[in-house]
């Protein structure tokens, strides 16, 4: 058994470790700082040194063989799975004999082209998948998207939402290049469904300076983001669904959202999608936060969850039966 | 703020040094740690910190009553009833107001129950626990009474706090009033535990969640029958990933205090059946619930039979402790049937009768009814749940769009490599005791890098902050 260290230098240690994490992690660093706490980080004022710049080097220099070694083991994967699919799998929908398929099939073609033409609903292919994109509020809502829609409709939903993303900080995450990606790896994607923006509500970061949210600079970054969204969709000729922002109970996103919801409508009206507000489907008929709504043969029920951001189960739900509702299937 | 989130890290190190420079004052170093695990749980919500301050005096002032009275049984029949109803207050009041709802409406009554803004405080089901445990050990006179203090810190210690594990006084209580100096004795350990914990949760737990675990669990019939059968063993092992993590984590951050933490897991995969996997899985619950319920409810004291109604109401309690929900007592009861069926065989027959004719097969077995049961756990619902069997049974000619074979060799050599790689653990440990201290945190960062630069980015949250 050694000796045990002292303090100082377990201290030492800790301190050490975290310090090299942190030179060659910088810019990560840096953008999980203003992500979260919306200011920068102390790290950032090292960055007029050039052997603390160095080890941001280091770090892109890892981050870039590392993407490198798992796009290697992604195409080897995707070679696999291609090569397991022609051997042994045909393409065909699973003729799985549900209950829901026989429930909903009457349904989506009794419509006769006459009121087709009357019917707003987005028009959507059976078979074909659709791509979901957004933060936490779509990773609710998208579990209990994905099953119905297969089911019903042998829609396969690509899920790609991810929590703590949005729009404003695209060195975080970069929605509209994520989306671009996604469209053009799934050329048969004919529908896109966007739900975004509770993590919006903040000044923006250009360089060093701090551009203030709702400030026409601001407005105009993030309008450039949402038409860059629109237009990677409008270039293939895929349909958009836009879900607008439901009434929060949060302080900074309280008005934030009212405002974020108005660039969402005027964007997608003006690109050809469709904007759906959601904050009726969750009992509020104008700007107050409800928690709780009446539901026939339930009584109150609590839609929104303690946080006053997220849905309870019950909420998702309602939700997803929304977006269903908002579509044709042929 | 998380365990294993940057500012945590920060915080932690700012208090390490704080926290060690008082060291000669083992007082002063417990009200640091108090006032940190207030300040943490504070951090998160204050409310979760002042429900948990009024709970701790609550309780300690029923433990006094319970000291000076004639009749200390009342008393601690009293502050179980607190304990229970605090628990049952913000865990299931929600469930138990939308089924007596339900229940109305279905009677023809129009009553409206009254909704109340209830947010469940992160961690109160392991405090609760605890607390417990205090309480029956003082009135059982097993160990001296705490002042308000030390008490006060054996439920909030913050390493323990959120998740377990569920410490018992005679165990955390005692190191944390006992007189001796306190040191970091196994540095090593601890900073193995780190990497551990970072390969553990941040890349593998979060990989197999975010390629394999959420997409089929979502829309299980949408997939391809070999990638359900990839995912319903992939849950397996991300759950054991996650906890097992969390557990290294903050085992890890307590030895930094000089504080030992119990032990959590014992390679539950390995167990041999399914008395033996409940030996080796979250053990800081099943002993508690053991020990607090089931010998209490009179064990196997009372006959065959009577033993297997106790183990069966302790395995539904354990379900219901993971919170109100049709599927954790599914999963509760399929343990507890799994168990009751196992002592019947033993009885019929002849106990480990697999295991001894083959091990392997007695843990294969094994493994697969314990997989079956974390369906219903990983599941939103029991619906749910049998959505997915079915998908696991009914064959699909779909193209496959994940590599599920490739993950499927994965785990085989996974399972076959699992009896080597607890020794390879321990032994890596060893080796890193004998690196000199300046190589430490070159060794330590390289690893987190490395970890670091496969993971799905974000900070990401543990399975079991929810229960």
């Amino acid at each position: 058994m050694l000796a045990p260290y002292s303090h100082r230098r377990i201290l030492a240690i800790l301190f050490g470790s975290m310090l090299l994490l942190f030179w060659v992690e910088q810019a990560a660093i840096n953008s999980y700082w203003r992500q979260t706490f919306h200011q920068p980080s102390l790290l950032e004022g090292l960055d007029a040194l050039p052997p603390w710049r160095e080890g941001g080097a280091l770090g892109v220099g890892l981050r870039m063989g590392s993407e490198a070694l798992q796009q290697r083991v992604g195409q080897w994967d995707r070679r696999m799975i291609d090569s397991l699919n022609a051997c042994c799998l045909r393409e065909q929908p699973a003729k799985r004999e549900s209950a829901a398929i026989a429930l909903a099939k009457p349904a989506a073609q009794a419509s006769a082209p006459a009121a087709a033409a009357l019917d707003r609903r987005l028009p959507v292919r059976e078979g074909l998948p659709v791509l979901l994109a957004g933060d936490s509020m779509m990773q609710g809502v998208a579990l209990h998207l994905l099953p119905p829609l297969y089911r019903q409709h042998q829609i396969k939903a690509i899920d790609a939402s991810k929590q703590s993303t949005g729009l404003t900080y695209p060195d975080f995450f970069n929605w509209p290049a994520t989306i671009e990606r996604q469209l053009a790896a799934n050329p048969k994607v004919q529908l896109l469904v966007v739900f975004i923006g509770a993590n919006d509500t903040w000044d923006m970061v250009s360089g060093n300076r701090y551009i203030r949210f709702a400030s026409p600079e601001w407005e105009q970054r993030y309008r450039e983001r949402i038409r860059s969204i629109l237009a990677s969709a409008g270039k293939r000729r895929v349909q958009v669904l836009w879900l607008g922002l439901p009434n929060m109970n949060r302080d900074k996103l309280k008005d934030g959202v009212h405002y974020l919801n108005g660039l969402y409508r005027e964007e997608v009206t003006a690109a050809g999608g469709r904007f759906l507000s959601t904050r009726e489907t969750l009992g509020s008929q104008d700007d107050a936060f409800t928690k709780f709504m009446t539901l026939p043969g339930q009584g109150e029920v609590a839609v929104r969850t303690a946080d006053g951001v997220h849905f309870t189960r019950q909420g998702q739900v309602l939700l997803a039966r929304r977006v269903l509702s908002e579509l044709r299937f042929e | 703020m998380t365990y294993l989130s940057i500012e945590f890290a920060l915080a932690f190190i700012g208090f390490f040094a704080v926290y060690w420079g008082a060291r000669r004052v083992q007082g002063l170093q417990n009200l640091l740690l108090l006032l940190a695990s207030y300040g943490f749980y504070a951090k998160l919500d204050w409310r979760f910190a002042a429900i948990l301050a009024l709970y701790t005096l609550c309780q300690y002032g029923l433990t006094r009553r319970m000291l000076a009275s004639e009749r200390p049984k009342r008393w601690l029949q009293a502050a179980l009833v607190l304990a229970v109803g605090n628990l049952a207050l913000f865990k299931y009041f929600d469930f138990f107001r939308e089924s007596a709802q339900t229940a109305l409406y279905a009677l023809g009554v129009q009553a409206m129950l009254p909704a109340l803004d209830i947010l469940m405080p992160v961690g109160i089901s392991f405090y609760t626990f605890q607390s417990i445990s205090y309480l029956v050990s003082v009135y059982r006179k097993e160990i001296k009474p705490a002042t308000l203090p030390q008490f006060a810190l054996f439920l909030a210690f913050f390493p323990t706090l959120l998740a377990g594990p569920i410490c018992r006084a005679q165990d955390l209580l005692e190191q944390l009033r006992s007189r001796a100096p306190r040191m970091v004795k196994q540095l090593d350990r601890a900073l193995g535990l780190i990497v551990l914990a970072l390969l553990k949760k941040l890349w593998l737990a979060g990989w197999l969640a975010s390629a394999w675990v959420d997409p089929v669990f979502a829309a299980p019939d949408s997939f391809n029958i070999l990638e359900v059968w990839a995912a319903f063993y992939a849950y397996a092992l991300q759950i054991y990933l996650d906890f097992s993590g969390y557990t290294d984590l903050v085992t890890a951050l307590a030895l930094l205090l000089g504080i030992q933490l119990p032990r959590n897991f014992d390679a539950p995969y390995l167990a041999l059946n399914l008395r033996d996997f409940w030996r080796r899985w979250h053990i800081s619950l099943s002993s508690w619930i053991r020990d607090y319920v089931y010998i209490p409810l009179g064990g196997n004291r009372q006959g065959f039979a009577r033993a297997q109604i106790n183990l069966l109401a302790a395995m539904l309690l354990s379900g219901l402790w993971h919170g109100a929900s049709l599927k954790y007592l599914v999963w509760g009861a399929m343990h507890g049937l799994g168990v009751v069926g196992l002592n019947v065989g033993d009885k019929l027959w002849r106990r480990d009768a697999v295991s001894s004719v083959s091990p392997w097969l007695a843990r294969l077995l094994t493994f697969h009814y314990v997989c079956l049961a974390w369906v219903f756990f990983r599941a939103q619902s029991l619906d749910e749940a049998v959505d997915f069997l079915r998908a696991m049974f009914v064959s699909s000619n779909q193209e496959l769009t994940l590599n599920a074979p490739g993950l499927l060799v994965l785990l085989a050599l996974w399972l076959w490599a699992l009896p080597k790689l607890s020794v390879l653990k321990e032994r890596s440990f060893v080796r890193l005791a004998v690196l000199p201290w300046w190589g430490k945190p070159l060794l330590l960062s390289l690893c987190a890098l490395l970890v670091i630069s496969v993971s799905p980015s974000g900070i990401p949250a543990f399975i079991y902050y929810q229960f």
